[in-house]
């Protein structure tokens, strides 16, 4: 992989479209050359690499917000800041387009493909994603190919790679590739502990089966409903017809001659069951009146002959008798009483005579009696003609004509009786008769059975009709609650089913998550120790080139770098530091090709024997001289020399007194060209008279380098190529 | 001691039909049955007959036998017994006297004219066919029988003794007010 191409509109210093810098791809002259005085934007060039990749920044670089021009902001219209950086990996070229618009809070990136000769639809240009750029130029691996010059200060590998705003460890563990077997076991027992790999409480399959056989009850009730629907219009013109029908053949009887004939045969019967209850009372009234009364028919004349006898003692004097009984019978039991008449004394002959009449004289207890019971039978009597005077009016017999004997009276009246009954019983006769004529089936009798037949089928038709008709207009209520409970019924079947489903794959997940995880661990210790032992000897390749030392260089598992002599600890110059860092990034520069290449090709089984290559991946070194003094230049200059790799390196003309003694490695050269009024450079103490214009020297060629114009507003910044 | 009339089994058939059974409710059955509800009131029923019939007899011992008290509390049982009594006494009150034996005299005036009056009956029945109604039978009986007016003439003919007091103030012309 190696840089082609980077253009910048706006960023930061560089006003306007620059001209694009083309690095140098050639593999003998791998420098870029950018030569910038103070306050250019030499960092600012560095950043447009990482903004346009990672829309990131290197540690330390001011005013991040303050991406566009100010004299672009202070033209006012659409401003915006846009750096395009060409890649080209493996013969495809990819270019990357970052833009923001002052008045956006995000930027946007376009990233286009164009294959190579020889591949799939080679010279087309074809979208891609910022990822494809990733797939061989990862975020991780930022701190290394973009490296500020503060850091060759700062950073001392020896006593660590991470810190001061740069975390190489992760950089390299990045390279190696083994990081994401690191991370992916994190994740996955990360994941193994989630909330969502949690397993609820397994449910019993009963509970499932239950909850199925529900929904399916449910789904067949709503079937059928559905089904019967579906009938209902078919069901109901059938019943319609049918109604039809039965309206038609309940007209046909003629309902005026029915009712007719049906009011006809009721009055005869009502005769008829008239009649019955005519005789049924003149027999009830004809059997009352002989138990009450037919005895007196006989016992009249006996009555009368006993009352007439007692009527006859009573003028004979017997009842009541005209002496007392009980006197007489005092009078002969006391001799000496006087007579109870003269009041003189009686004697022999009136005491026979007492006796005498006292044989003639009626028993008192009789003549009681004889009285009483005449009273009784003169009440039987009257009793008996109250009871022949009802009957006679029941029986409305002309009283006249009734005969003034109770016994003739009696029988005068049990025979109007007796006429009453046979009279009933002859009108029953013909009642019956009557009924029995009309209901013949001689006569013309309509099918009153028939026609009721009919009107009860046709209400039955009616009913039948109206039932479906009702069931139809509330089929669809009924379609919406079987729905819902059908619904209802799924969803909770679903809900169990899948919660039981759930349990299983999680705990599969879970077993199968922790044994990868476990994998994964063991693959990353193993390609840790083998990238280790790669790293460690490209590390010691480079930094044998840069400084003739018998220094062993020995890296920890942490990536910290111990120098050794004779397998003891030696503390590094400043210098030998620098050199350190810079083989660093050399050594990762340089294994990364390769490694991406086993990583691609699945070739994990040459881990541990990788070396440096003719390929490596390009890094940017922004001014690493600016913070060392003269004593080291000489050491960053052959380590930057040795470094077999596209360097893109941005330095002050300052330095070009050490560049030049690896000039013949420098591919291509670009002055940063400054146009500032004297103000703008003005510090404290100077005047602005003092400032001249600059040039730069480059193999023999005069350059601008910095330009007084006290007609630019600002500084700007040109890219101008040697 | 009670006094029973006694109703021969002979008559069975008669008083079956005349009786009517409080169970039969139909129109038919009634018509077949007869009007009395009771066996006393046929008693006494018969006993008029019996009398107007000067039909009386003897009943043949039987298991169908009315106690007095049951019997006089008939609707006119004790006014029939009573005359039935006192006529076949000839017009002797004292048969009205009190105590059992003119009790039993008139307990047994209604059983002898009963018998009398249900033998009349159940010839009649036998002549009239098996399926004579009670009321038909009645209704022949009326027929056949020719109602009888009473015995007595309505002034006092009955020849009883006078009052000796009364026939000894007469001769002494006393009684001049009195017939």
């Amino acid at each position: 992989m190696h840089f082609v191409s980077l253009r910048m509109h706006n960023w930061r210093q560089y006003l306007g479209t620059q001209e694009p810098i083309f690095f140098s791809t050639d593999p003998d002259k791998p420098i870029t050359l950018l030569l910038g005085p103070n306050g250019s934007g030499k960092t600012g060039l560095l950043n447009a690499f990482t903004w346009c990749l990672y829309e990131d920044f290197t540690a330390g670089f001011g005013q991040p917000e303050s991406l566009i021009h100010d004299l672009a902001v202070a033209a006012g219209g659409d401003p915006y800041v846009e750096v395009e950086l060409t890649l080209d990996d493996d013969g495809d070229e990819f270019t990357v387009t970052r833009r923001r618009r002052l008045i956006d809070d995000h930027s946007t990136v376009r990233v286009t493909r164009r294959p190579g000769s020889g591949k799939a639809r080679a010279g087309e240009t074809l979208e891609a994603s910022v990822n494809d750029v990733y797939n061989f130029l990862p975020r991780s691996l930022k701190d290394v190919f973009f490296f500020p010059a503060e850091s060759l200060q700062t950073l001392s590998i020896t006593d660590g790679v991470v810190g001061h705003g740069l975390d190489l460890r992760k950089a390299v563990e990045s390279l190696l590739g083994f990081d994401t077997y690191t991370r992916a076991s994190s994740n996955l027992n990360t994941a193994v502990q989630a909330n969502m790999l949690r397993t609820a409480q397994q449910l019993r399959d009963q509970t499932i089966e239950a909850a199925k056989t529900r929904w399916e009850e449910t789904k067949q009730e709503l079937d059928l409903l559905r089904q019967r629907r579906l009938q209902l219009p078919d069901l109901i013109a059938q019943a319609k017809d049918e109604l039809d029908r039965a309206t038609e053949k309940e007209r046909e009887h003629d309902e005026a001659a029915i009712e007719a004939w049906v009011t006809e045969r009721d009055r005869l019967r009502e005769d008829r069951d008239g009649a019955k209850n005519a005789l049924e009372a003149a027999q009830t009234r004809i059997n009352g009146f002989v138990r009450e009364t037919h005895h007196a028919l006989y016992a009249d004349a006996v009555i009368e002959d006993a009352v007439r006898a007692l009527n006859a003692a009573e003028r004979g004097g017997k009842i009541p008798p005209s002496v007392s009984s009980d006197i007489l019978d005092r009078l002969l039991e006391e001799p000496d009483l006087p007579c109870v008449v003269c009041g003189r004394p009686m004697d022999d002959e009136a005491h026979e005579y007492v006796s005498f009449l006292r044989d003639q004289v009626t028993d008192s207890n009789v003549a009681a009696n004889a009285m009483n019971i005449r009273g009784q039978l003169r009440t039987w009597q009257r009793t008996l003609r109250q009871q022949a005077a009802d009957a006679a009016q029941a029986l409305d017999v002309d009283a006249d004509s009734l005969p003034v004997a109770l016994g003739g009276l009696i029988s005068r009246l049990t025979d109007a009786a007796d006429d009453n009954v046979i009279a009933a019983r002859a009108a029953l006769t013909e009642a019956e008769a009557a009924l029995a004529e009309f209901e013949s089936e001689d006569r013309d009798v309509p099918d009153a059975d028939a026609s009721q037949k009919a009107v009860a089928h046709l209400r039955g038709c009616e009913r039948h009709h109206n039932e479906l008709v009702r069931e139809l207009d509330g089929m669809q209520a009924a379609l919406d609650e079987a729905a819902t409970r059908e619904n209802a019924a799924k969803l909770d079947y679903e809900k169990k089913a899948q919660k039981q489903q759930e349990y299983h794959q999680k705990q599969v997940v879970q077993t199968l998550l922790s044994d990868t995880a476990e994998v994964f661990d063991r693959i990353a210790q193993e390609m840790k120790r083998y990238g280790q032992q790669d790293f460690q000897r490209a590390l010691n390749q480079l930094y044998r080139q840069m400084i003739n030392k018998p220094y062993k260089l020995e890296v920890a598992e942490n990536f910290m770098v111990r120098v050794l002599v004779n397998d003891k600890d030696r503390a590094p110059s400043q210098s030998e530091k620098t050199a350190l860092t810079i083989a660093f990034l050399g050594a990762v520069a340089g294994l990364a090709p390769q490694y991406r290449s086993i990583l691609t090709r699945e070739g994990l089984g040459d881990m541990g024997n990788v070396r440096l290559g003719k390929d490596a991946f390009p890094v940017v070194l922004d001014a690493p001289y600016s913070p060392f003094d003269e004593t080291y230049a000489g050491t960053i200059t052959n380590a930057i020399g040795d470094l077999a790799t596209q360097l893109v390196l941005t330095t002050s003309k300052d330095s070009l007194r050490h560049i030049n003694k690896i000039g013949d490695r420098v591919g291509r050269a670009y002055v940063l060209h400054v146009r500032t009024n004297s103000e703008s450079l003005a510090t404290e103490g100077d005047s602005a008279r003092d400032f001249v214009n600059e040039v730069v020297e480059w193999r023999g060629k005069s350059q601008p380098y910095v330009t007084i114009d006290e007609s630019v507003p600002d500084v700007t910044t040109n890219i101008e190529a040697c | 001691m009670a006094a029973y009339l006694t109703i021969d089994s002979a008559h069975q058939a008669v008083v079956d039909l005349l009786v009517s059974s409080s169970r039969t409710s139909s129109l038919a059955a009634r018509a077949k049955t007869g009007p009395f509800s009771e066996l006393r009131q046929v008693a006494v029923f018969a006993a008029a007959l019996g009398a107007t019939l000067n039909r009386d007899r003897l009943p043949a011992p039987s298991d169908q036998k009315i106690r007095d008290t049951v019997l006089l509390d008939a609707k006119g049982a004790l006014e029939l017994s009573f005359a039935l009594a006192y006529r076949r006494a000839n017009w002797d009150l004292a048969v009205i006297a009190d105590g059992e034996e003119s009790l039993a005299a008139r307990v047994s005036a209604l059983e002898e004219y009963a018998c009398g009056g249900l033998d009349f009956l159940s010839e009649r029945l036998i002549d009239l066919g098996a399926t004579t109604s009670a009321l038909e039978l009645l209704m022949d009986a009326k027929k056949q029988v020719t109602l009888r007016d009473t015995e007595l003439p309505a002034s006092d003919t009955i020849d009883h003794d006078e009052d000796p007091v009364i026939s000894a103030l007469r001769r002494r012309g006393k009684l001049r007010n009195i017939p």
